[in-house]
């Protein structure tokens, strides 16, 4: 009975659909539906994730038909992601009322935004390629039309036209990987798919595991804008600052949902994982050396989703899927947040006059304290949760990173505050930094074990260029705190370009300008 | 040599200045052309810049049909400018007349002569590339880390290492920018020689340069004002100008084919430049907007006329209560309302900084806010203090860490990797953020003023004027009440009531402050005036002054939240017992007051009134919310006279109430005053809302929604392009109609002709803007009718005896004319 019952909530977004069409005349009307219909999928999803949590997440709830098969599943991977897109989707809808307001296409936004997220939520709960597919497709026309919102703007019109080729790109990438799935396994069931992976002899290396992996990837990376398919990203704000919302905290999570949705594939597809743990990688870096360049709030903000986006897919990319979901929905909130919030900036700023001037006088000496306390905490931790000989290679370069973020944070506030209170203030804040950290991991990995492969120990390329990778991220972090001289030439250079983002995108635009004059004429 | 500079100067100051968004002032935005008459002013903006003066045609023949525009309007327009046609066949003329009749005699610029013969658009390029220049440099420059050098000087190191113009297609643009000087005036000189501008031409060309990156010349123009305000010169504006010409220079280098055509553009332009004739739809337009004033003025003189003059009603009572508001259009609605509840309470229109122009200091705050107009520099520092000045070392530091460590925490948020580190682990805490914020529990961020301020007002901290000397606040004091026109008769209760507004998530909030205390709230400059007022070593000196404050009257501080219409008393634990009960009565009065006028706002609003307590507080708690209060949309006029010339007069909110009884001001001191400090800024207010709804797209700061903060300072409209000065579309049009309706400001003062000759006389810069028609002046009689017009030239149009007009058959009497 409580399965047909939360059966029902995966119809929730088609329903939605359904109403967006036939009610599309009364603004307030549309607006209030469009809450509700979203209230039932937050409060469905979380009976669902209660209800397959306690059986385990063992169970799947299907939805299909004799003819069809399965089309949508209820596992607790797409029951914690239809749960994260209703809650954004409703507070982004909430905002889009009164801000939007007197706009005179109103209910048009309104419409198109209640569509897209209907689709992102079809697309996280699909049971099955074609639908999969088919809603991988179609929300990228949803985000089109909103970014087109204001069609008469030259920039906008360029995003979406730079937009329209990167998609289907990755349409295609996606189409080329589950078409070889199907040839293989003859079914399009996702569940059939992912208990076939599990019996292949992963010793052979299969050609088609291979290269469906590297397709399917390689989608994932064209979708959430990773180098260099980034450069429209920097131009959707000339849609109103809800899409940003809605694009950054829901749509671009497609790309690592899809990864972690087939995680069994690419834990098989050894070169697929590589594949992203470098793109993710340099993105990662790209991201977030970029964007603290960018004067403007919103511009900064799509460069550190771009490197956001990265992060999770390295994650993927070394097999550790738990943490890519963990960092992915964390990033949802946050970014939302941001997004919305964005008109605080100037509030911002009075308050950071408030402080008198700060200069935080870091030494060594203090670098090694911060560092020797943030790496206690990681070390009792990670005994107290798994056993520091339990301990993986992923969580160990995670850790790193998390502890080179919290330590650069405990030493600037050790080299100021020279007052006990704001001292102790600073490592319990840190203390909890790394608590939270493995409660959630631990959290989630529990809550989604059924759905993704053990943590195993990665290959030797994969070790290789995950060290790598921490040594680049920790200097990102430190390096610049050594540099105070900027005269130096190199320094500069490195300055100028870095705020243009190393011109990357200008590179993309003219490989892409051509095709487009083409099919213009 | 010096006249070159003299025409560099002159272009830069056509430039008006603009703040910064942390405390936005309202700025007339043609204020570098008030020397010249608004048809010409009209005439050059658009040549230059692409700027409209008016409104499109459609909205003049709306306005037509809608009877709003007379014939009689016309006739009255066509005869004053003696044209010499009669009405019909201005009107028969109009139907040919379109919006897009001329754009073709739009002064080029050599970038815009590249995008005509080669077909690339470097102009825009050129806005968007130092557009971000610009704000990282600002940034970059708030940040005391590095140590930058000058503007120019930057610009011009970081142009010869960029790559992007090259990439984009502007050859050799890094080893053309070696080329040029390292200062920003020989650069001027050097560009202007290479790109063979004649003399003549040299303010027409740079100005429309600079009105390229209009919005960013205006922050710099303010910038240079606010620093020549407080004694240091800089030269902002025209460094940004040498960068300007400096690309103009690279494009010639770059495409040396257009140079040729480029001369005989030039030499041409030379020719017809100064050819004054206005084109038709000009000219058009011109009398169809002087028209649409007349046409509102003809209503205001009804409404005189319509109003039973309260005759003050014969010296009764001692009032309960004297209210002091700011002359802000807001207060109008207010006061009407609160002498409706109790008549007992009079209210009187003064500048919102109250004659205090402090520039206050919050512990530990970088520098300082001035509050108070920016045509005055601020004087006496007020500081923000601990109850008991023991405390204060101990507040001080105990802010600075919590400081620091914020400081420290938002690095970590925002800094490279460490924000993933902050993000895996603690970004699913930002989901109950998320949930409360959008339901308007709590605020994305603090609120500023709260953290500026809020210890004062919530009684944990005091506002100390201790740094003021005692003769400072003695004269302040006097000049206070006596341009308030207080000196006897004092009420129990003084209300000093400033204003502020409140709103969440919202970029132009400043905006919705206080303009005479510099786009702040008023809490700081009323508390001021309650501790000096109330000081009795103060009211011992201003008996010398023959002012003589009865010991039980009370100067109290209010603040007058203009989003939700609360009046909110600061600070009333120094009224002693016995007048307890007689102020709470003024505050049961200021409740209903409240709600009273909540009502009569929430019609603006298309509220009704029902809704009205609660939809109305609900805007300044909504992050979402693009329109919380209306601010001084509408603003259409500024009436000095007594108050009960306008008393119970519905003004909806749209003009600006400065009390002023002309027969006890001596010399006409006060009168100067008035006319040459609130008058200004009313009219800058005036004229920035003017120009937001005629132009919004290059003098408004264009639509919310797309709004992206940049550098700390102001807003771009979309990921690129110029920074957005004046008001957003939001702020003057509600999705269906034009809350503000393009009207020219109209002062209304009562005073002998010969007074307003004298003042007009003496202030030249005064009389430029009633002369150029930037400003209507009108007279009020002994009567309190409008009586007189100002016709330019210290020179008078008298009103005939009232018209019956309005009567059905005199509509049509009038048709035939």
């Amino acid at each position: 009975m409580i399965e047909k019952i939360l059966t029902l909530t995966t119809l929730l977004p088609i329903l939605s659909l359904v109403m967006v069409t036939v009610n599309s005349r009364d603004l307030k009307l549309g607006i209030n539906t469009g809450k509700t219909i979203l209230s039932l999928g937050i409060l469905g999803s979380i009976s669902a994730l209660i209800f397959l949590l306690l059986n385990n997440g063992l169970q799947i709830i299907i939805f299909g038909f004799e003819t069809t098969g399965t089309l949508l599943r209820l596992d607790p991977l797409s029951t914690i992601m239809f749960l994260m897109v209703s809650i954004i989707g409703f507070v982004v809808l909430r905002f889009s009322k009164n801000y939007l307001q007197g706009d005179s296409n109103h209910i048009s936004f309104i419409r198109r935004l209640l569509s897209t997220i209907a689709l992102v939520q079809l697309l996280v709960l699909s049971g099955n390629l074609i639908v999969l597919f088919l809603a991988w497709v179609m929300t990228s026309f949803g985000l089109q039309y909103l970014i087109n919102y204001y069609n008469n703007r030259k920039e906008a019109q360029r995003a979406v036209r730079k937009k329209f080729i990167t998609a289907r790109i990755s349409d295609l990438s996606l189409l080329v990987g589950f078409v070889i799935l199907y040839l293989q396994f003859g079914s399009c069931d996702l569940e059939i798919i992912f208990s076939g992976l599990k019996k292949v002899n992963l010793s052979e290396m299969p050609v088609y595991v291979t290269l469906s992996g590297i397709f399917i990837a390689l989608s994932a990376i064209v979708k959430s804008v990773q180098i260099p398919f980034h450069g429209w990203i920097l131009d959707v704000m000339e849609a109103p600052t809800p899409v940003s919302g809605l694009l950054h905290a829901g749509l671009l999570n497609s790309g690592p949902f899809l990864i972690i949705r087939f995680s069994t594939l690419m834990d098989a597809s050894g070169t697929a994982g590589l594949l992203l743990l470098i793109v993710g990688g340099i993105s990662a870096l790209y991201g977030t050396i970029v964007f603290p360049s960018q004067p403007a709030v919103k511009t900064s903000l799509a460069y550190s989703s771009i490197g956001h986006m990265g992060f999770s897919l390295m994650i993927c990319g070394m097999g550790f899927y738990s943490a890519a979901l963990l960092h992915l929905i964390g990033h949802s909130f946050y970014k939302a947040h941001a997004f919305l919030s964005s008109g605080s900036a100037i509030d911002k700023k009075r308050l950071s006059l408030l402080r008198s001037k700060t200069e935080f006088k870091t030494t060594i000496w203090n670098a090694f304290i911060s560092f020797a306390i943030t790496l206690l905490f990681y070390l009792s931790l990670a005994q107290l949760w798994v056993g520091l000989n339990q301990l993986s290679f992923q969580m160990i370069i995670l850790g790193g990173i998390i502890i080179a973020g919290v330590s650069s944070y405990m030493m600037k506030t050790t080299a100021f505050a020279n007052s006990l209170s704001g001292t102790i203030k600073s490592i319990m804040t840190s203390g909890f930094i790394m608590l939270s950290f493995f409660t959630l991991e631990n959290t989630i990995g529990k809550c989604i074990e059924s759905q993704i492969p053990e943590v195993i120990v990665p290959d030797h390329v994969t070790k290789k260029v995950s060290l790598i990778l921490l040594m680049l991220f920790v200097a990102a972090i430190y390096l610049p705190m050594l540099i105070k001289d900027n005269k130096n030439n190199l320094i500069a250079k490195w300055e100028v370009y870095r705020r243009n983002g190393f011109y990357v995108n200008i590179f993309f635009d003219r490989l892409i300008n051509p095709v487009f004059t083409k099919t213009t004429k | 040599m010096k006249q070159i500079q003299n025409k560099i100067e002159k272009a830069c100051s056509r430039i008006a200045p603009s703040w910064p968004l942390e405390n936005s002032v309202a700025v007339n935005p043609y204020l570098g052309l008030s020397d010249m008459a608004f048809e010409r002013a009209a005439d050059l903006l658009r040549k230059r810049g692409d700027i409209q003066l008016y409104m499109p045609i459609e909205f003049y023949e709306n306005q037509l049909e809608s009877q709003e525009i007379t014939r009689k309007d016309l006739k009255k327009t066509i005869d004053r400018k003696k044209l010499g046609i009669s009405v019909d066949s201005f009107l028969s003329e109009l139907k040919t007349v379109t919006d897009n009749d001329l754009n073709d005699d739009q002064f080029q610029t050599l970038l815009n002569f590249v995008h005509k013969d080669c077909d690339k658009d470097f102009t825009e390029e050129m806005i968007n590339h130092t557009s971000a220049w610009i704000s990282s440099y600002l940034v970059k420059n708030q940040n005391e880390n590095y140590t930058f050098k000058e503007l120019f000087q930057q610009w011009r190191t970081d142009a010869t290492i960029d790559l992007l113009p090259e990439l984009r297609g502007l050859k050799s643009f890094n080893k053309t920018i070696r080329n040029i000087p390292d200062d920003s005036e020989a650069t001027i000189v050097f560009c202007l020689k290479q790109l063979n501008i004649a003399e003549t031409l040299i303010e027409n060309y740079l100005h429309s340069l600079l009105l390229k990156l209009l919005g960013w010349s205006s922050y710099f123009a303010g910038l240079d004002w606010q620093n020549n305000l407080y004694g240091e010169d800089t030269k902002h504006l025209k460094a940004l100008l040498a960068i300007l010409i400096s690309w103009e220079y690279c494009a010639m280098i770059a495409f040396r084919d257009v140079e040729q055509n480029w001369k005989i553009y030039l030499t041409k332009r030379n020719e017809t430049d100064d050819d004054e004739r206005f084109k038709k739809n000009f000219s058009h337009k011109s009398i169809l907007q002087d028209a649409y004033d007349f046409g509102f003025q003809r209503k205001l003189r009804k409404k005189f006329r319509d109003n039973q003059t309260f005759e003050k009603q014969s010296k009764q009572d001692r009032p309960l209560a004297q209210m002091v508001f700011c002359i802000d259009v807001r207060s109008e609605v207010y006061r009407r309302n609160i002498e409706l509840v109790n008549n007992k309470i009079e209210t009187r229109g003064f500048a919102g900084f109250f004659g205090f122009p402090v520039k206050y200091t919050p512990i530990n705050h970088v520098d300082g806010k001035n509050q108070c107009p920016v045509l005055i520099p601020s004087g006496p520092k007020v500081f923000e203090t601990t109850c008991n000045p023991l405390n204060l070392v101990k507040e001080q530091k105990s802010r600075s860490i919590v400081g620091a460590l914020d400081l420290a925490w938002s690095k970590f948020k925002t800094g490279s990797v460490s924000s993933y580190s902050f993000v895996s682990p603690l970004g699913v805490m930002y989901l109950p953020k998320l949930l409360s914020d959008s339901f308007g529990y709590t605020r994305p961020v603090k609120d500023p003023k709260k953290s500026e301020f809020g210890s004062i007002i919530a009684g944990r901290g005091k506002l100390d004027v201790s740094k003021i000397p005692f003769n400072d606040r003695v004269n302040m004091a006097k000049s206070a009440l006596t341009t308030m026109g207080i000196t006897k008769e004092f009420a129990s209760f003084i209300l000093i009531t400033g204003h502020g507004s409140s709103s969440v998530n919202n970029p132009h909030a400043s905006g919705l402050d206080c303009g005479a205390c510099g786009g702040n709230s008023g809490e700081i400059n009323a508390l001021t005036a309650q501790i000096i007022l109330n000081d009795k070593n103060v009211r011992q000196a201003l008996t010398y002054h023959n002012i003589e404050i009865p010991d039980d009257t009370y100067f109290v501080a209010c603040l007058h939240n203009t989003t939700t219409d609360e009046i909110v008393i600061i600070d009333e634990s120094f009224i002693s017992r016995s007048h307890q009960e007689r102020f709470n009565e003024v505050k049961e009065s200021l409740i209903v007051a409240s709600q009273y006028t909540r009502k009569t706002r929430a019609a603006r609003f298309g509220i009704t009134a029902e809704k009205a307590d609660k939809s109305l507080k609900d805007r300044a708690n909504d992050w979402s919310q693009v329109r919380p209060e209306w601010g001084l949309a509408g603003c259409n006029s500024f009436i000095i006279a007594p108050r009960n010339r306008t008393m119970g007069m519905d003004l909806e909110g749209k003009a600006f109430l400065h009390s002023y009884e002309w027969r006890s001001d001596e010399s006409f001191k006060i009168l100067e005053t008035i006319m040459t400090a609130p008058m200004i800024v009313t009219s800058w207010i005036n004229l920035q809302y003017y120009a937001s709804t005629v132009d919004n797209d290059r003098l408004g700061a264009g639509n919310k929604t797309l709004h992206n903060v940049t550098a700390g300072i102001g807003v771009l409209e979309g990921a690129k392009g110029d920074l957005r000065i004046g008001l957003p579309f939001q702020s003057v049009h509600d999705g269906s109609k034009y809350q503000h309706l393009p009207l020219r400001l109209n002062v209304v003062i009562e005073a002998p002709k010969q007074a307003v000759n004298e003042i007009l006389a003496k202030h030249n810069k005064v009389k430029e803007l009633c002369d150029n028609n930037w400003i209507s002046l009108l007279l009020l009689d002994d009567k309190g009718q409008i009586s007189n017009r100002y016709d330019g030239n210290l020179t008078w149009e008298t009103f005939g005896k009232p018209e019956q007009v309005e009567t059905l058959e005199n509509i049509k009497a009038l048709e035939l004319i």
